[in-house]
């Protein structure tokens, strides 16, 4: 190989190895460079602006790496103190972002004259902001103190689900997640978020209350809330800190998908009074064999009752009542994709379909908006460098149902928290809640999707790696448990200082008794529950006819 | 010159040292332990003619107890992001810890071969040797180009 070669090649090499260590010190905290090395300037003073910080090692190395010499790694998320501005480069000479505090102008060298070329303008790192302007951090502001990199790592939570939302916007035609993390490395960006640093800290502190280290958080706590007045995200949380759980991971939500049941029965004219077959076990016939829900003898009851109870064989009913087809479009029209699930089984009640929390906090804020739906978002807008505005969200909500509807809704889910499922949601005060846990097969998911007037939150627990079943003790891993009352806690201190609001009053009238087709009713209608322990029913003949007409019971042995 | 300043003059060596050989949080670490166990043994340090170099050797051994089995770098990158292209994280792990030293001190960090020598405890020589074949290494690695047709 020729000698100029390889000195080009190590000169390439070196230049790598130079942005490298400047990555290595901003991973380090410290100042490990030689002090008298010709990078260091001044205005380059990549580790104060870090105090305190650690951002993940991997990404600043991975960053640096790609982007080649010379480039001094910006801080993705700053915290409240220190400007982002302060990480300069060598040749700091550019005139700094929109979002720079005056520490930052101090510190730094001033010039408009000297701009970037075309070919390579100066990497500079943009900002995240919350919705008040601060920096995407969770650092000081918190009532519980962690360690900073604890705090620092769970701004990465928001953080993250910002870039997945610039993905999914396509705000940089053609990039992937990769792309736009380096694009936020070094294109002086300024992303205004919907994030409502009060809510964020509420969230934070409910889970670092109700979900300490001590329960051995082998499952995740994820945490979503919309502001209903507009369908942003005011607070994306999880107790675990590089999650994506909220924004990405589809889960079964269990019962909590009874709800778009309810709006699909009453969208269609049914009632909450209305009554159905409650007992339980149930069996409904399937192509190939039969399709087997367990539950107790519980006779007729209202769709009101058998929401506050869950009840899993009245809901498969309910379903086939109103029409699958019916529920999925409901759903749908709320903004829910189903995953990875067959929307045509008959458990699909049950919530056998995966969903997202954020999909489920978008949907029930429907119904706290009295049918109105509006895609949640969690991008304003996003300015580069120059101040030009690149994206900027555009409001849009479709009518998912009428206002009846969301209202008979919130009138059985407000049931729910008060005396049903969800009773350890109830909020202090007079603030009208309304919401729906949900509990898959074997414990793996447990939810707790719940709305007042003001926001909408989803609380999704499980692990998000494997399906194993939620290893929390006992009453905790129902819906009902942690979720319900973290939920509670959260939306308590969320509501302190807001007017107490009540659901529309609605008349609901008088109920009318809802057959399956297909499934007989009871011989005796007059039997809503019985002393013992049931294990089906059993067809009878009363007439002698030949053919059955009506069911009983069959007490177990 | 004074203990105290020594140690005080030592201290970011040794950590560039040890974070270039062990990666920031476990060379946060060990230098830390280093620096007290000089603190506690500054009698004996005195006496020695590289103070500096045992130091590191020091932070060297605490390392060695605290290194997890994948080593310098994550090797994968997290659950949520993509894999990366072989880069200069994982290429700098097929270097042995010396050769990594000294590359990333005096290529990445800029302290001079001379530092270098004196936290590896050897003479300059043998840093440019490490150095040397670190490089190699690394091209290895990256597939940097080194031949022609």
């Amino acid at each position: 190989m020729l000698d100029n070669e390889r000195r080009d090649n190590d000169d390439h090499l070196i230049a790598e190895l130079r942005s490298f260590g400047r990555t290595l010190e901003a991973a380090t905290d410290e100042a490990i460079r030689r002090p008298t090395s010709p990078e260091s300037t001044a205005a380059d003073q990549p580790v104060e602006s870090l105090q305190g910080r650690r951002p993940a090692w991997w990404l600043l190395a991975a960053a640096a790496l790609l982007l080649g010499a010379g480039f001094s790694l910006g801080v993705l998320w700053p915290d409240d103190s220190t400007s982002i501005d302060s990480v300069g480069t060598q040749e700091d000479d550019e005139t700094p972002s929109a979002t720079s505090t005056p520490e930052s102008d101090d510190d730094q060298v001033q010039g408009g004259e000297e701009s970037p070329t075309e070919l390579a303008p100066e990497p500079l790192p943009s900002s995240i902001e919350r919705a008040d302007g601060s920096a995407l951090i969770l650092a000081d502001d918190l009532e519980h103190q962690e360690s900073d990199s604890d705090a620092q790592s769970r701004a990465k939570v928001a953080a993250g689900a910002v870039v997945d939302e610039l993905v999914r916007l396509e705000v940089f035609p053609g990039s992937d997640r990769q792309d736009v993390i380096l694009r936020l490395a070094t294109d002086g960006l300024t992303i205004e978020t919907t994030l409502d640093p009060a809510v964020e800290a509420a969230a934070i502190n409910s889970i670092a209350e109700l979900y300490p280290s001590e329960f051995d958080r082998a499952d995740e706590l994820g945490i979503v809330t919309i502001d209903n007045r507009d369908g942003s995200i005011a607070a994306i949380a999880s107790s675990e800190p590089t999650s994506h759980v909220p924004l990405l991971l589809a889960r079964e939500p269990g019962s909590s998908f009874k709800s778009f049941v309810l709006a699909a029965l009453f969208e269609e004219g049914y009632s909450p009074a209305d009554t159905v077959r409650a007992d339980g076990p149930c069996s409904f016939p399937l192509d190939d064999g039969e399709y087997t829900v367990g539950g107790s003898f519980r006779g007729r009851q209202s769709i009101a009752a058998v929401t506050r109870s869950s009840n899993n064989c009245a809901f498969v009913r309910l379903g086939q009542i109103v029409g699958l087809d019916r529920v999925v479009g409901m759903a749908t029209a709320q903004g829910v994709t189903l995953h990875d699930g067959s929307d045509e089984l008959l458990s699909l009640p049950l919530g056998t379909a995966k969903v997202t929390a954020v999909d489920m906090a978008g949907a029930y804020a429907a119904f706290a908006n009295e049918g109105l739906y509006q895609q949640p978002w969690l991008v304003a807008s996003v300015t580069d460098r120059s101040g030009e505005v690149i994206y900027e969200h555009q409001r849009s909500e479709t009518r998912a149902m009428t206002e009846r509807t969301a209202a008979l809704v919130s009138d059985v889910l407000k049931g729910n928290v008060e005396r049903g499922t969800g009773r350890r949601a109830e909020l202090v005060g007079d603030h009208a809640a309304a919401g729906k846990t949900g509990t898959t097969n074997d414990f793996v998911d447990a939810w707790f999707v719940g709305y007042t007037d003001y926001y909408t939150t989803a609380v999704w627990l499980g692990d998000p790696v494997g399906n194993t079943r939620i290893r929390i003790p006992g009453w905790q891993s129902f819906g009902g448990g942690l979720p319900a009352l973290v939920w509670g806690g959260y939306m308590n201190e969320l509501h302190e200082d807001l007017a107490p609001r009540a659901f529309a009053e609605i008349d609901v009238g008088d109920g009318k008794y809802l057959q399956v087709e297909g499934e007989l009713d009871f011989c005796d209608q007059s039997v809503d529950s019985l002393p013992t322990q049931t294990v089906g029913t059993e067809l009878v003949d009363t007439d002698a006819d030949g053919e059955a007409d009506c069911v009983r019971p069959i007490p177990a042995d | 010159m004074s203990f105290d300043k020594f140690l005080a003059e030592v201290r970011p060596r040794l950590l560039a040292g040890l974070v270039a050989s062990y990666g920031p949080e476990i060379g946060h670490e060990v230098t830390a332990e280093a620096m007290a166990y000089g603190w506690q043994n500054r009698e004996r340090l005195q006496q020695m003619s590289n103070p500096a170099g045992y130091l590191y050797r020091v932070g060297q051994s605490a390392a060695r107890s605290h290194l997890r089995p994948n080593g310098y770098l994550p090797n994968e990158a997290a659950p949520d992001m993509p894999h990366f292209e072989p880069g200069l994280g994982p290429a700098l792990e097929t270097l042995t810890e010396q050769q990594r030293l000294c590359v990333v001190l005096v290529h990445a960090l800029d302290w001079s071969q001379t530092e270098a020598a004196e936290l590896l405890d050897v003479d300059i020589s043998t840093v440019r040797t490490h150095l040397k074949r670190g490089l190699a290494k690394l091209r290895t690695a990256l597939k940097v180009e080194t031949n022609v047709g």
